[in-house]
């Protein structure tokens, strides 16, 4: 069973190819004006009177909100299965981003779906003991439509031997 | 270009940590001195959000007009952004091309460099912007 688990396994035994369902986040109008009025300015993420005359003819979330909450749940789904192990120890920091793009809007009620894929393994070696797992990330709305795609280098730590 | 200088409050960082990056290292003192980043940090994503903000205001200071960020080719986190660290960005402006995502836009590529304190290079994004079509 803990063979399936991200955080608790090496650098080691997580294998080019496995894939995850992180899990699904609906987006309300309310949370995405709190996140846009302090990293948006645009009145398309701010202001659903004035985005109804506008462009996407409605409000839509601020790209690095619908990114953020990538990284909610892959915390939240790491949890899950964190199985008593310590927060970083075998499980760093992201260390790069490649290939980011946001193809569709998402708008208040979209339910957003993330995928993870790990497609590279680095012989790199950082600060002596972490190696770096290459992943593309996906998200799709309740359509099936793809509206986020990215790949990044997180860190993880490498076996003793 | 260079934009205005922002810093991240210990609560700030906290309640964006809470709602996006719930790990320890982003909202817990101990746990961040204990940690690969050695002290309580922002999270990447919170960073790169405050950064893309403060390069966006800057081109709408300048008389650009971006509309959405579209794109980020490459973003690379150098260091980690500390409480009350100030970060201020510097911009440079690459190529356009003519189409975008967003409909009646062209695609603005922008260099981003994102500095924390004593000019230190905090972070890297190559973004693309969509920006009004010239006429």
């Amino acid at each position: 069973m803990s063979n399936l688990y991200l955080r608790n396994r090496w650098f080691e035994d997580l294998p080019v190819g496995e894939f995850h369902v992180f899990g699904s986040h609906t987006f309300s109008e309310l949370e995405m004006i709190e996140f846009a009025r302090q990293y948006d300015q645009a009145p398309e993420y701010t202001d659903p009177e004035v985005a109804r005359t506008l462009r996407w003819g409605g409000l839509v979330a601020a790209p690095w909100h619908v990114c953020a909450m990538w990284m909610r749940k892959m915390v939240d789904y790491m949890e899950v299965y964190a199985q008593g192990v310590n927060d970083g120890r075998r499980n760093g920091a992201g260390i790069s981003v490649q290939s980011m793009t946001w193809l569709e809007p998402v708008r208040p009620g979209h339910t957003i779906t993330y995928t993870y894929e790990i497609i590279g393994k680095s012989d790199k070696v950082v600060r002596d003991k972490w190696g770096v797992i290459r992943s593309r990330n996906e998200a799709f709305n309740q359509n099936g439509a793809k509206v986020l795609s990215f790949e990044i280098d997180i860190l993880a730590e490498r076996g003793s031997d | 270009m260079k934009s205005q200088q922002r810093s991240l409050s210990q609560e700030e960082i906290i309640d964006f940590a809470k709602a996006f990056d719930p790990q320890p290292y982003h909202m817990d003192a101990a746990a961040g001195d204990a940690s690969i980043f050695g002290g309580l940090c922002a999270s990447g994503w919170q960073v790169a959000a405050v950064a893309t903000r403060l390069a966006s205001d800057t081109l709408v200071a300048e008389g650009y007009n971006p509309v959405m960020l579209t794109e980020v080719s490459e973003m690379k986190w150098r260091k980690p952004t500390f409480v009350d660290q100030s970060i201020s960005t510097e911009i440079q402006l690459g190529c356009k091309q003519p189409d975008s995502m967003v409909p009646g836009c062209e695609s603005q590529r922008v260099e981003i460099s994102v500095f924390g304190p004593g000019e230190s290079l905090v972070a890297e994004i190559s973004a693309v912007f969509a920006v009004e079509a010239s006429q």
